[in-house]
């Protein structure tokens, strides 16, 4: 117990002393710094589109109100701006680890490789526009839906924010490591992120049949409706354990995949 | 070489790029049906819960065909040319290109007209199954007259575009840093031609304000003349339009690369 | 006390065959044929701690292969091989904290910051504690003279300057064992030298293990009491590198450039012609002569340019073969 706790500390240490080595590299290069965050903000304008279409026609997806709608819209872009900021510039770069074998300087280093590769960089300019627009649209949906603002309430939906986070690593990271056969995976990664994009709506607004591969077989649909889903009353209590198994099965199986692909790289790679 | 080998060789040369990238094109087809996928639902409760049989405008197959088209002549027309060009600028190939004899607009467009080639052939084919589908299923009826005039329109929405990139990549110019500044611009130019949703949903100023610029006529118009929206007149009409926004943006663009390489050559590039 | 010992150590690598065309990617499908290279064949040896030895040998002769499983960057195909009493590919936490490597072509520094961020990460990855770290940064800031550009960002620092940033963040968690893939590999001839003074300063005073490959002889001659020659996977030579100089002590090569056309018959007279078009010419020479020969020719003959080589480490490995000496 106690040596777990001393490899989780110092972790923590090295995670942040990755957050300041990124920080001071992002303020050399200032003006990519805020172009990153302009590019964002136009993706966001693209997404905020669909916000427009929902007020305008007045959609309701079941009994689902446009201001229900708002915050699977606010869930979906704050995970959108998580997963840009924490997740993103470390899954592109793995496969160039691979091609230019940088990896094998990585590979020598007394911490967990995964850990390294996978949490590295952090952009801390991307995430800024969609993490803002994201918590105001589900405060303005939380309000006007008249959910209570409780401990329990906002410790239950950061708790299935937290689940949907995991959820993220396992699923967006896939591409990544199926480049250790491939070469080129980039497309596959392309397919990912437009499946992400379908998390822009609530899942009731799909068939029967996506409702149940994307929540138990890929489950890209557990990252934005579970939170949103729980305070609101809607998430039966099978799914709010499915929401917690998830991303432990999702993790394991990752796992699995990625010492499957070290094992490959360090016996087959020359 | 002649002026007429010169152009068929960087042609060719687009041709043959276009065709080492054939996985990369197949894994976006695939992309591009998810956006499909998820509009189509939209659109689907949308139209379901209201008594409403129009929404902007349009009726539920149209809208739905608007969208699958919109989808696909997005993925015709839209080009990383304005990164490419801004690349040139900033990383000095274009001095290269400036010494020969070839003019580098001439280059560039037919590069991208080589490079297009396949995809054009293997889009209109995907274009034309759905459409057949679709209209079969949703019984509406395109007019031949229309579909004879769709290739044209393409190829007219394909060069109005280059010319937009061609213009906005001039922009490199005037920045200290590119980076991801043409990734934005980019994604504007599609969704204010109507990539992601027609224009109409921006609301009767914003529609006002886009009948004045070039963008709508190569998403937004294209993808109406084949959802039988539009009528042969209006079709015909449209690419008037087209080829007078055409005439403009060469004007524009010439004009904006004159003032751009000046302030390039000055600098003693 | 040993640091190394390998036996029989192997390593196979397989790859397919790939051809061109749409027709044959179909058939790849199907059926690929599988193609094996033996990187590394049988190798033994054993290196005891605080030495210092090369890995030598031309370019895709396997040295590099070797330190990666010396390493546990690569796994073996077959063979025994035990480093620090670990068995390096099970890679082990406490196995990592004991060796560092450095690779000539690859940079564990972060180009964007200043080479001291890079420093104080290793300090948290290895987890040394804040007081041995000052020593030890101070101790090797001091050695390599770059106190000055301690807190330049990596991307502006010369070459030269920038190896050194990378042997301290290799050394800053006291390794045993330091690898070193071709360290010299792009610098300039006075910052070479520079390194592997540093180099034999710290073996002498740490007595870290130290093991280098390199292409170059020269690199080693003043480092290393003993090489280790690899060729085509194979060890071929296991010994000092005394003899290794002695095999190639006989000659140098003398590389001419002529303003005018010189026959080639009389050259013969003041070497083996190895090779001679009238304007240019390669002649072995016997190292005693080259001065005085040397100076001749170039009173001779309209000699526009001269240059002195050593024999290159093929040829090296070539005369060790017809001298069989024993592994």
């Amino acid at each position: 117990m106690k040596a777990w706790h001393g490899t989780m500390k110092s972790y923590l240490q090295i995670y942040l002393r990755f957050i300041k080595n990124c920080f001071i590299a992002q303020m050399e290069y200032r003006t990519n710094f805020i172009l990153g965050i302009a590019v964002e903000i136009a993706y966001l304008f693209s997404k905020l589109l669909y916000v427009v279409v929902v007020y305008e026609t007045d959609l309701h997806i079941g009994d689902i109100t446009p201001d229900g709608i708002l915050m699977f819209v606010g869930t979906y872009t704050m995970m959108t701006g998580l997963y840009a900021g924490l997740f993103f510039t470390n899954f592109v770069r793995i496969s160039d680890y691979v091609r230019t074998g940088e990896l094998d300087l990585l590979m020598v280093k007394p911490v967990s490789l995964q850990f390294i590769v996978s949490l590295r960089y952090i952009d801390l300019g991307m995430p800024i526009p969609n993490l803002a627009a994201g918590i105001t649209m589900v405060a303005i949906g939380w309000h006007a839906l008249g959910i209570p603002v409780t401990f329990y309430h906002i410790a239950i939906f950061v708790f299935y924010l937290l689940s949907a986070l995991l959820i993220t690593y396992g699923l967006m990271i896939i591409p990544s490591i199926l480049s250790f056969w491939f070469v080129n995976t980039g497309g596959l990664a392309g397919i990912f992120y437009a499946i992400w994009d379908a998390n822009n709506m609530p899942m009731p607004i799909y068939s029967r049949l996506i409702q149940r591969i994307g929540v138990y077989v890929l489950p890209f649909l557990v990252i934005t409706n579970f939170a949103p889903m729980t305070v609101m009353g809607r998430l039966d209590g099978g799914l709010m354990v499915w929401g917690v198994l998830a991303p432990v099965l999702l993790l394991a199986a990752v796992r699995q995949m990625w010492k499957q692909a070290i094992k490959n790289y360090s016996s087959a790679s020359g | 070489m002649s002026f007429y080998m010169k152009y068929t060789r960087v042609f060719k040369l687009g041709v043959q790029a276009s065709l080492e990238y054939r996985t990369d094109f197949i894994f976006s087809l695939v992309s591009a049906f998810f956006p499909i996928m998820i509009q189509y639902y939209i659109w689907t409760a949308v139209y379901g819960q209201s008594d409403n049989g129009e929404f902007f405008g349009y009726t539920y197959e149209e809208m739905i065909l608007y969208t699958i088209m919109a989808a696909v002549v997005t993925k015709i027309v839209a080009t990383n040319m304005d990164h490419v060009i801004a690349s040139d600028i900033k990383n000095g190939s274009l001095n290269k290109h400036l010494v020969q004899p070839a003019d580098y607009f001439g280059l560039k467009l037919f590069s991208l007209l080589g490079q297009k080639m396949f995809f054009f052939s293997v889009m209109l084919v995907i274009l034309f199954a759905v459409l057949f589908y679709c209209s079969a299923l949703y019984e509406i009826r395109i007019p031949a007259a229309n579909l004879a005039c769709f290739a044209g329109v393409l190829a007219l929405s394909l060069v109005l575009n280059f010319l937009i990139s061609y213009t906005i990549a001039a922009i490199a110019f005037w920045l200290a840093e590119i980076s991801y500044f043409f990734e934005m611009t980019g994604l504007f130019v599609i969704i204010l031609s109507g990539g992601v949703f027609p224009v109409e949903v921006f609301g009767k100023t914003a529609n006002a304000v886009l009948s004045c610029l070039p963008f709508k006529y190569t998403i937004y118009f294209p993808a109406n003349v084949l959802n039988g929206k539009l009528a042969i007149n209006e079709v015909l009409e449209g690419m008037l339009m087209q080829a007078f926004w055409i005439a403009a943006m060469l004007l524009v663009s010439k004009a904006v690369w004159r003032i751009g390489l000046k302030k390039y050559l000055g600098l003693g590039g | 006390m040993e640091a190394i010992r390998v036996e029989g150590l192997t390593k196979d690598f397989t790859y397919y065959t790939k051809e061109v065309g749409v027709l044959n990617s179909l058939k790849n499908l199907v059926y690929r044929k599988t193609l094996t290279k033996h990187a590394v064949r049988d190798i033994s040896f054993s290196i005891g701690q605080g030495e210092m030895v090369a890995f030598l040998g031309p370019n895709g002769a396997g040295k590099t292969t070797t330190l990666k499983m010396l390493s546990g960057i690569l796994h073996p195909t077959g063979g025994h091989l035990s480093v620090l009493g670990y068995k390096p590919y099970e890679r082990k936490k406490e196995f990592k904290k004991r060796f560092a490597i450095v690779m000539g072509q690859k940079s564990q520094l972060w180009a964007d910051l200043p080479a001291a961020e890079s420093i104080l990460l290793n300090r948290y990855i290895y987890q040394v504690e804040e007081q041995a770290y000052r020593r030890t940064l101070d101790e090797l800031v001091e050695l390599l003279d770059v106190s000055h550009v301690l807190n330049v960002q990596v991307r502006r620092l010369s070459l030269g300057e920038r190896m050194k940033m990378e042997l301290i963040a290799a050394l800053i968690h006291k390794p045993e064992l330091l690898f070193l893939d071709e360290p010299t590999i792009g610098l300039d001839v006075v910052t070479q030298k520079r390194v592997r003074e540093f180099l034999a300063y710290y073996n002498e005073h740490h007595r870290t293990t130290i093991i280098l490959t390199s292409h170059y002889m020269k690199d080693i001659q003043d480092l290393c009491q003993r090489a280790l020659i690899i060729n085509d996977g194979r060890l071929v030579y296991d010994g000092s590198l005394n003899q290794v100089n002695g095999a190639s002590a006989g000659s140098k090569i003398v590389k001419l450039k002529f303003a005018d056309y010189v026959d080639p018959d009389g050259l013969g007279a003041f070497g083996t012609v190895r090779q001679s078009d009238g304007y240019q010419a390669t002649l072995e020479i016997a190292k005693g002569q080259i001065n005085a020969i040397s100076r001749e020719l170039l009173e001779l003959f309209p000699v526009e340019d001269i240059t002195i080589e050593e024999k290159p480490i093929e040829e090296v490995i070539v005369s060790l073969y017809d001298r069989k000496i024993p592994v």
